[in-house]
C-alpha cells in the first residue's frame, strides 16, 4: 500500500501540538523557571538577582530544611507500605464477595477518596475532638485518659498518617481488585488440588502474580507522599508547625510566609530531585524483582 | 484582628448579601433574577392578561436598569477587601452599608471579606504583584514593615492625607507611626486592639472576688491572681480560658506579661531576646505555664474552645482580644449567655501594667501596572477619612478608636465595657516592628513552636525561649 | 487404585438445576469420557469429583472413601484444565514440583519424579522456561506431567485437547491414549467431540440435558444407541432418521415403510415396539447404492467424495434427506436417479419421546 508519508507525519504532530503546548507552557516552562529562580534571590514575586549555588549552600545548614527531609521520609515509611499492604488485604477480602454485596463494600472502601482534603480533614479532626470525638473512647481506654491526638508529638504524624490511609486505600484497593480479578480463577482451582494452603496460595500464587500491581501502587503512593502537605497543614493548625514541618511545607512557608521565592524554589528542586530519583530507583528495584 | 474562626449565624447570612441588597441597583444581577422566571411563565401560557402585566413589568424593569446604567457609570466603585468576621464583620458591614447610602451616586464599596492571617496576606501580596488587588484594605499595622519589604504596600503621602483631613495631629503619635516605614506612611490606623480580661461576674462575686464597685479586685499581681484562680477553681471546670495551642493569645499573653518587666523583644543591633530580657521572657512564660500545669486554665485548647468554655460558664475568667466584646454582647442581648458579664485591663502581673495591642488600619495595595485615576485616589482617600470619622460605631466592636477626635469624644468615654479597660491605650506595647513580626509572621509561629508548648509543660520555659530565640535569629540571618 | 462411585448427584446454581440425580460406577484403571453437547453438566459433574465445585445433592465415593464433602486436595485426584492454568510466573519444572512441594515431599523425590515424567512426555529440555516461552502443544504437555507427578488415584481432563490446532489434537489424542495405556490411571475425560470420544474412551457417558442418556463401550454406543438423542450425537455423518408411514409384523420382526417406500424388515421385534409415531434411524453405511437396482429410489443431491468411501445426499420421492453410502470410487453424480439398499438388520426403531428399540441380542 502506498501512503503519503509526509502527509501523516505532520497530522500526526498536528495531533499532539495541543499537548505538547499545553505540557510546555504549564508545565516544562515553570519546571525551568523554578530551577532559575532557584539560583537567585527572588521574592514571592518578581525577580531576583542572580546569586548562584548560595540557596543550596543555605539549604545544606539549614536546620529546619533537614526536619523537613527528615518529617516528609517518616511519613512516607508510616504511609507506603502500610497502605499499600492494607489495600492489597481489603482487595482480596472484596474479592471474595459477589455481586452487589461486593459493589457495595467497594463504594464504601472508594468513598472517602472522592472527599476533598477539608472534608477529611473536618471528619477527623471530629472524631479525635478531645471533648466530643467518638475516637477518644478507644483512645481513653487505652491511655486512661482523653488524648489531644494532634497536639501530642509523637501521635502527631501517626494519626496523620493512619488519616491519610483512610482516605486514599480506596484507590490502591480498585487497583488491586482489577490485578486480582486479572488472575485466572483456574490457576487457584490448580493450586487448591495442588495441595496448597491458604498462606501457601497467598505467598505463591496471589502474591508474584499481583506484584507488578503491587509495584505500581508503591510508586505512585511514593510519589503522592512524598509531596504531602495537605492534611499536614490542615491538622497542625492551632498546633506546633516546625516539629512536623514536611517538604512542601516549609517550600510554602519560605515562598508565600517569608516571601523567599529564591530560596523555597531551591526547596523545590531539592524536593524534585528527590521525588525523581527515588521514584525512579524504587520502580526499577520492583520491576527486577519482579522479573527474577 | 478578630480571627475569622468564631462565625456567629447572623455572619453568616450577612456574608451572603450582595451588591443590590445594599440599596443599589444592580443590572446584571436583576436581569438574571428577572429574566427566566418570566420565561417560565411565558411558556406556561397563562391567561392574556397577565401577560400584558408581565410584559409591563419587562419593560419596566428594563428601564430602570437602562437608567441605572447612568448613575453606576458616573459614581466611583471602590473594591474594599477585609479579613473581618464574627462580630467585627457584622459591624464593619454595617458601616460599608451607611457609607454607600450616604455616598449613593458618588462612590460605592464593594465589599469582600476573606480569611484571616496568612491566607488574606498572601492573596494581597500575589494579587497586588499582577495588579488584580483591591482599590483599598484592612490591613494590620503590625505587617507593615513586611508588606512594604515585600512590595506589596503603596505609599500614601501626607499631602493626599491631609486634604482628607488626616494626620499626625489626628492620631495618637505611636500609632500613626507604626503605618510609616522610615517616616513614609503605607497605612492609616483605625483602630487600637488589645487584650482584655473578660470575668463571669456571678462567679466572681461567689468567690469573693468583686470589689465595692462591682468590679474584680485582687488580681494584680502574679501570686495574687495565682490565690484568685485558686479561689475559682470549685465554682466551675476552669478558673481561666484562654487559646493554650497555637497562635494568637499565647502571643498576646506573652507579650504582654513581658512588655509589663519592660522586656526586649528585638533590640536595636538585631538581636532577639538580648541577654538580660531572657528571665524576663521566662518568667512569663512560667506564670501561664503555672495556670495549665495546675489544671486552673485548660491545656492544648484551641481559640474557638477557649472561647466557648467561657460562653458556656465552664471558666470564670477569659483572657482575649477586645474583638469578643461583640459576642459577649450579643449573647448577653438575646439572653443566651446565662451570667452576667464583664471586662477589664489585663491585670497587672509584674512591675507595671502593659498589655499587647495591635492596630487595624488601611493601606492601599501597590497594585502594579494598575494606574489609578485620581477619581479613584480621591474616592479611597475619602472612605480611609469617613471610617475614621464614624469609627465610633467601630468601638462598638470592642475597639478603641484610632481616631483622636473619636476617642476622647463624650459618647466613647461613656461606652461600656470600652470605658472600663480604655486605660490599656496608654499602656499598650506594640508588636515588634521586624519584617519577621506581625500577624502570621515568622513569630507567630515561633509562639506556636515554642511558647504554646511551653505552656503545656511539653517544653522547659528556659529552653523554650532559647529555642525561639535561636530560631528567629536563623531566620533573620 | 480405586473405584469412583457416584450416587444420585445433583447440582443446582440457586433455583437452577445443571445436575439430576447422576450415578455411575468408575472401575479403577477405566478410560472414561464424559460426552455430551456445551451445557449438558459434563464438565460440572467433573468439577464436582474434583471437589471445585460443591455437591447439593448425592453422594461420591473415591475408593471407599466418601469424598463430596472433602476439599480438593484431599480427594487424591489430578486435573487437566482447559486452559492449562499453569502458574505463570513458575517455570516448567516449578510448575510440576509445586503440588509436591506443598505436602513436603523430598527434594530428590520431587525431582526424581518431575524428570521421570518429563521424559515420558519429551519436556526435558523445557523444564528451565516459563509457560509464556511454550507453544500451545507444549503447555499441554506440562499441564499432563504437572497432573501426572502427583501419582493421583484419577486424572480429570477438561477438554484438554481443545485448544490445539487440528494436527496436534489427533496427535496428542493418540499419545494420551498411549499415557494411559503405559501408566494405567484412571482418567476421565470430558470433551463433546464424538471422534475423540470414540477412539480414547474404554467406557462413553453420553450425557443431555442434566442427566446421563447411555453409558457404554464406544461400539455399544456407536450400534446400539439407547436413544434417538445417543443415535444422533454419536457417530459421522449423523444416523439418518426416516418418518415410518407403516408398519406390520414380518414374522415376528417389524417391517416398516417409509416415504412411500418399503416395506423393508428389521431384526426389531415386532411385539417390543408401539405403532404409531415412529422413526426408523439408519446409518449411512447401512444405506449402501445398490447397482442391482434393489431398494428404495431417491435423487442425488450432492456427491461427497472421502477418498475410501462416498457419501451420497439423496431426497426420497416425498423430499425426505438420506445419506447414503458407495465406494470409494463411485460414478454417481448429482442429479441422477438411484437405488439404495437399507440392511434392516443394522436399523434402529425410535418411538416418539425418542426411546430406541434394537434386535434383540
Amino acid at each position: 500500500m502506498i501512503r503519503n508519508h509526509r502527509g501523516e507525519v505532520a497530522i500526526a504532530y498536528l495531533f499532539i501540538l495541543p499537548f505538547v503546548l499545553t505540557y510546555g507552557v504549564l508545565f516544562l516552562w515553570p519546571t525551568l523557571q523554578m530551577v532559575y529562580l532557584s539560583f537567585t534571590d527572588a521574592p514571592l514575586i518578581g525577580p531576583g538577582e542572580w546569586i548562584g549555588f548560595e540557596n543550596y549552600v543555605e539549604m545544606f545548614d539549614d536546620r529546619r530544611f533537614w526536619t523537613s527531609v527528615k518529617n516528609t521520609a517518616y511519613f512516607v515509611a508510616l504511609t507506603v507500605i502500610p497502605n499499600t499492604l492494607i489495600g492489597l488485604a481489603i482487595a482480596m477480602m472484596v474479592s471474595r464477595l459477589k455481586g452487589w454485596q461486593q459493589s457495595l463494600i467497594l463504594a464504601m472502601f472508594f468513598l472517602p477518596y472522592i472527599l476533598p482534603v477539608s472534608v477529611v480533614y473536618r471528619i477527623w479532626n471530629w472524631m479525635f475532638n478531645l471533648q466530643f470525638g467518638i475516637m477518644q473512647y478507644p483512645l481513653t481506654w487505652v491511655f486512661g485518659k482523653p488524648t489531644p491526638v494532634f497536639r501530642t508529638q509523637w501521635m502527631f504524624m501517626p494519626a496523620v498518617a493512619f488519616v491519610t490511609i483512610w482516605w486514599t486505600c480506596g484507590f490502591n484497593i480498585l487497583l488491586f481488585l482489577s490485578g486480582l480479578r486479572s488472575i485466572s480463577t483456574d490457576i487457584y482451582e490448580a493450586a487448591a488440588l495442588d495441595n496448597a494452603s491458604r498462606w501457601t496460595i497467598f505467598r505463591r500464587i496471589t502474591w508474584p502474580l499481583i506484584w507488578p500491581v503491587t509495584a505500581l501502587v508503591l510508586t505512585i503512593q511514593l510519589i503522592l507522599q512524598l509531596k504531602i502537605f495537605d492534611q499536614v497543614y490542615l491538622f497542625v493548625q492551632g498546633g506546633r508547625p516546625d516539629p512536623s514541618m514536611v517538604l512542601v511545607q516549609y517550600i510554602y512557608s519560605q515562598a508565600f510566609q517569608k516571601n523567599q521565592g529564591g530560596y523555597a524554589a531551591a526547596i523545590a528542586v531539592a524536593l524534585f530531585v528527590i521525588v525523581i530519583v527515588f521514584s525512579v530507583l524504587q520502580f526499577q528495584l520492583l520491576r527486577a524483582r519482579g522479573e527474577k | 484582628m478578630s480571627p475569622a474562626k468564631h462565625i456567629t449565624p447572623q455572619n453568616k447570612r450577612r456574608s451572603n448579601s450582595g451588591p443590590s441588597q445594599d440599596g443599589y441597583l444592580n443590572i446584571g444581577a436583576d436581569r438574571i433574577a428577572g429574566e427566566p422566571q418570566c420565561q417560565r411563565k411565558w411558556r406556561r401560557g397563562p391567561a392574556p392578561r397577565e401577560d400584558y402585566v408581565k410584559t409591563f413589568l419587562k419593560i419596566a424593569m428594563l428601564s430602570t436598569a437602562l437608567l441605572s446604567v447612568g448613575s453606576v457609570q458616573a459614581q466611583e466603585t471602590v473594591v474594599w477587601w477585609d479579613f473581618l468576621s464574627g462580630g467585627d464583620g457584622v459591624r464593619m458591614k454595617a458601616l460599608i452599608e451607611q457609607f454607600n447610602t450616604e455616598h449613593a451616586g458618588e462612590i460605592e464599596i464593594q465589599p469582600t471579606t476573606l480569611e484571616w492571617g496568612t491566607p488574606f496576606y498572601t492573596k494581597v501580596q500575589t494579587s497586588a504583584a499582577i495588579g488584580e488587588g483591591p482599590d483599598v484594605m484592612t490591613y494590620h499595622l503590625s505587617r507593615v514593615p513586611l508588606g512594604v519589604e515585600s512590595g506589596a504596600l503603596a505609599p500614601i503621602s501626607a499631602e493626599d492625607l491631609a486634604g482628607v483631613d488626616l494626620g499626625p495631629d489626628t492620631f495618637a503619635p505611636a500609632n500613626w507611626e507604626a503605618g510609616q516605614i522610615e517616616g513614609q506612611q503605607y497605612a492609616v490606623p483605625f483602630d487600637i486592639h488589645s487584650l482584655i480580661l473578660y470575668y463571669n461576674k456571678d462567679k466572681l462575686a461567689e468567690a469573693g472576688l468583686l470589689g465595692e464597685d462591682g468590679l474584680p479586685t485582687g488580681l494584680d499581681g502574679a501570686d495574687n491572681f495565682m490565690a484568685a484562680l485558686e479561689k475559682l477553681r470549685g465554682g466551675s471546670e476552669y478558673a481561666l480560658s484562654l487559646q493554650t495551642s497555637g497562635d494568637g493569645t499565647p502571643w498576646r499573653v506573652f507579650y504582654s506579661l513581658f512588655g509589663q518587666q519592660d522586656g526586649v523583644f528585638l533590640a536595636e543591633d538585631g538581636t532577639f531576646f538580648p541577654e538580660e530580657s531572657i528571665p524576663k521572657a521566662v518568667a512569663a512564660v512560667e506564670t501561664m505555664a503555672s495556670w495549665v500545669e495546675g489544671g486552673l486554665a485548660p491545656a492544648l485548647t484551641e481559640y474557638e474552645g477557649s472561647v466557648a468554655l467561657f460562653t458556656s460558664g465552664a471558666a470564670a475568667l477569659h483572657l482575649n482580644g477586645v474583638w469578643e466584646v461583640p459576642t459577649m454582647a450579643d449573647l448577653s442581648e438575646k439572653g443566651e449567655l446565662g451570667f452576667e458579664w464583664g471586662a477589664i485591663a489585663v491585670p497587672t502581673f509584674f512591675d507595671h501594667p502593659a498589655t499587647w495591642a495591635d492596630s487595624h488600619g488601611f493601606a492601599i495595595p501597590n497594585n502594579v501596572g494598575k494606574e489609578v485615576t485620581p477619581e479613584k485616589k480621591a474616592a479611597v482617600l475619602e472612605v480611609i477619612s469617613w471610617m475614621n470619622k464614624n469609627s465610633l460605631a467601630w468601638a462598638n466592636a470592642g475597639h478603641i478608636p484610632a481616631y483622636t477626635p473619636v476617642r476622647e469624644s463624650e459618647e466613647f468615654k461613656t461606652m461600656q465595657p470600652n470605658a472600663t479597660y480604655s486605660i490599656l491605650a496608654d499602656t499598650a506595647v506594640f508588636d515588634p516592628r521586624s519584617t519577621l513580626a506581625g500577624v502570621a509572621s515568622p513569630v507567630y509561629d515561633a509562639v506556636a513552636n515554642y511558647i504554646s508548648p511551653a505552656m503545656n509543660g511539653e517544653l522547659e520555659p528556659q529552653d523554650a525561649i532559647e529555642e525561639m530565640k535561636a530560631d528567629l535569629q536563623d531566620q533573620a540571618e | 487404585m480405586a473405584d469412583i462411585v457416584l450416587n444420585e448427584v445433583s447440582k443446582s446454581f440457586g433455583a437452577v438445576s445443571v445436575l439430576d440425580k447422576v450415578s455411575m460406577h468408575i472401575k479403577s484403571g477405566e478410560f472414561i469420557v464424559f460426552l455430551g453437547p456445551s451445557g449438558c453438566g459434563k464438565s460440572t459433574l467433573l468439577r464436582m469429583i474434583a471437589g471445585l465445585e460443591q455437591v447439593s445433592e448425592g453422594e461420591i465415593f473415591i475408593g471407599d472413601r466418601r469424598v463430596d464433602q472433602l476439599p480438593p486436595n484431599e480427594r487424591g485426584v489430578s486435573m487437566v484444565f482447559q486452559n492449562y492454568a499453569l502458574y505463570p510466573h513458575m517455570s516448567v519444572r516449578d510448575n510440576m514440583s509445586f503440588g509436591l512441594q506443598n505436602v513436603g515431599t523430598p527434594k530428590d523425590e520431587i525431582a526424581r519424579r518431575v524428570d521421570e515424567a518429563a521424559r515420558m512426555l519429551e519436556i526435558g529440555q523445557l523444564l528451565d522456561r516459563k509457560p509464556a516461552q511454550l507453544s500451545g502443544g507444549q503447555r499441554q504437555r506440562v499441564a499432563i506431567g504437572r497432573a501426572i507427578v502427583r501419582e493421583p488415584v484419577a486424572f480429570l481432563l477438561d477438554e484438554p485437547l481443545s485448544n490445539l490446532d487440528a494436527g496436534l489434537r489427533v496427535r496428542t489424542r493418540v499419545e494420551l491414549a498411549q499415557l494411559h495405556h503405559r501408566i494405567g490411571t484412571t482418567m476421565i475425560f470430558v470433551t463433546h467431540d464424538q471422534t475423540e470420544a470414540m477412539t480414547l474412551a474404554s467406557r462413553i457417558v453420553v450425557m443431555n440435558n442434566r442427566r446421563i442418556e447411555q453409558i457404554g463401550k464406544p461400539m455399544e454406543i456407536y450400534s446400539r444407541p439407547a436413544s434417538r438423542f445417543v443415535a444422533a450425537f454419536v457417530g459421522s455423518p449423523a444416523m439418518n432418521f426416516l418418518p415410518v408411514t407403516g408398519v406390520s409384523d414380518a414374522g415376528g420382526f417389524a417391517a416398516i415403510s417409509f416415504a412411500g417406500q418399503g416395506p423393508v424388515t428389521t431384526t426389531v421385534p415386532f411385539t417390543d415396539i408401539p405403532k404409531d409415531k415412529l422413526t426408523f434411524g439408519i446409518r449411512a453405511e447401512a444405506a449402501r447404492i445398490s447397482r442391482e437396482g434393489q431398494g428404495v429410489t431417491g435423487v442425488v443431491d450432492v456427491v461427497e467424495r472421502l477418498g475410501e468411501r462416498t457419501l451420497v445426499y439423496v431426497s426420497l420421492p416425498d423430499g425426505t434427506p438420506l445419506i447414503a453410502e458407495d465406494e470409494g470410487v463411485s460414478a454417481v453424480e448429482p442429479g441422477q436417479t438411484v437405488h439404495i439398499a437399507i440392511d434392516g438388520g443394522a436399523g434402529i426403531i425410535f418411538d416418539e419421546p425418542g426411546k430406541a428399540y434394537h434386535a434383540a441380542k
